[in-house]
């Protein structure tokens, strides 16, 4: 109830802006939307201040603003959040290549101008419209609204900028191989398969630029690591993520300060996948083995 | 969405004074609340918001309405209580009914005229024909009221077949001349 009252005002100046003060009642309905909204915008600042003790823009600590000097510098944070949003995807989109993979380009290019479109920053700032179909490797669904998205777009360049190392025809060849109707029916990570590959390719100290594993390179991962335990193979995948994330001078570059971080997340999943690959010796279908 | 019910509830003392001031105005036309009928006024007003399940951030609408329809020929001490929470209940309804697309003083405006000079008093036919046919041209997306901030709209929602004057004239040519 303490909160609701406190809130009250900003929803008051919520309901004046939107109806130049021509209402002075709303539906319960849009009076949650709205504690909804400045609740997510507050919360939006607080997670962006609370890297530095200080609010730089005000000349109180932070622990010191009221909850509506909060709401007022966390919608500039919102709309902060937006333009990165849009300054990504036009990264993203920029010599895109879709794989002819219809939920990439789907979610890409066609959801993402509608989010643009209708996304409301200010009265419907939790509600980030899309679907997002087409999953990254790794993404927090916990969070909501713009700050969601721009963990998506952001993980989604990195992805687009590693899966750049390879030509399209390659990277379309591997998807072909999961999967001969890949184009209509591939519901998985593009990245996440050529990261796979990849990993294979070092574990036999090869180039990974054929991606591409012979049976010959499957029997010698089988007989280097079959009887290696989750643990040493958890360490294996460690070590090749960090090989690949360093070697290639990729992620060195600015705007990427992330990008080892967001790969090294896929260690857990690699060592599984490896793990029970080599366990029940089912490495030439796991890794698409290339005759 | 109950956790808006105990701001509903509490707002009653600060109400108490604002229709106070109101009903200063009323005296003119004789008509008085005693303080028991203004603390039911009250009651019903937030009944009202919570059955049409919605939330006020000011104070304002019911004295409003008791400055707007005091002045009507059609009310009287006998009526006053009654038509007063009616009037207010119907004021949210219709709020919702047009989906808030209407402004408060659009719908009051229209309310006032209606019961004025189309339903001659008559409160179940303002809400149940006039304030219906107008909550559906808004939902259809008739606009027209929002030019005469909700006056005049009589002969656009009107359904009922009425005089015409000229076919009246001619009429009366054809019989008596």
């Amino acid at each position: 109830m303490d909160t609701l009252q406190s809130l009250l005002p900003i929803i008051e100046m919520m309901v004046n802006k939107q109806s130049s003060m021509e209402s002075t009642s709303i539906t319960f309905e849009k009076a949650e939307q709205y504690m909804g909204a400045i609740l997510y915008t507050i919360e939006v600042y607080n997670q962006a201040a609370s890297s530095t003790k200080t609010d730089t823009t005000s000349l109180l600590p932070i622990d010191e603003l009221s909850l509506r000097q909060q709401y007022e510098l966390g919608v500039n944070q919102v709309l902060q959040l937006l333009k990165d949003c849009q300054i990504l995807y036009g990264l993203i989109v920029d010599d895109f290549s879709d794989y002819r993979l219809r939920i990439y380009r789907e979610t890409l290019i066609k959801g993402f101008p509608e989010f643009f479109k209708r996304y409301d920053p200010i009265y419907n700032p939790k509600d980030h419209l899309l679907t997002l179909d087409y999953m990254p490797m790794h993404l927090d669904t916990s969070k909501q609204g713009v700050v969601l998205i721009k963990d998506y777009l952001t993980w989604i360049h990195y992805e687009k900028s590693f899966l750049s190392l390879w030509s399209d025809p390659q990277i379309m060849d591997l998807l072909e191989r999961v999967m001969p109707h890949y184009k209509t029916d591939y519901m998985d990570n593009i990245c996440y398969r050529v990261l796979i590959n990849t990993a294979a390719c070092l574990m036999v100290g090869k180039s990974p630029s054929s991606l591409f594993i012979t049976p010959e390179d499957a029997q010698k991962i089988q007989s280097d690591y079959g009887n290696h335990s989750e643990s040493q193979i958890h360490e294996l995948m460690g070590y090749l993520l960090d090989q690949l994330t360093t070697a290639y001078g990729l992620f060195a570059t600015k705007g990427y300060e992330k990008a080892a971080t967001y790969f090294m997340k896929q260690q857990t999943n690699l060592t599984t996948h490896f793990y029970y690959a080599l366990k029940h010796k089912s490495l030439s279908r796991f890794l698409l083995v290339q005759l | 969405m109950d956790q808006f019910l105990p701001l509903i509830q509490q707002s009653t003392s600060y109400s108490l004074q604002e229709i106070t001031q109101a009903l200063e105005g009323a005296q003119q036309f004789n008509l008085s609340l005693t303080a028991q009928e203004k603390e039911a006024l009250i009651l019903s007003r937030n009944n009202s918001l919570t059955t049409h399940r919605r939330l006020e951030l000011s104070d304002i609408i019911l004295p409003t309405i008791i400055q707007r329809f005091s002045s009507s020929q059609y009310i009287n001490n006998d009526n006053y209580l009654d038509h007063l929470m009616r009037l207010t209940d119907m004021f949210y309804h219709f709020k919702n009914a047009t989906m808030d697309h209407v402004t408060d003083i659009e719908l009051i405006n229209f309310m006032e005229e209606q019961f004025n000079n189309v339903c001659y008093g008559d409160l179940d036919y303002l809400e149940s024909t006039c304030l219906e046919r107008f909550a559906k041209a808004v939902r259809s997306g008739k606009d027209n009221y929002q030019s005469t901030e909700g006056r005049n709209l009589y002969e656009d929602l009107s359904e009922e077949k009425r005089w015409d004057a000229d076919l009246y004239q001619d009429v009366l040519k054809e019989l008596f001349w």
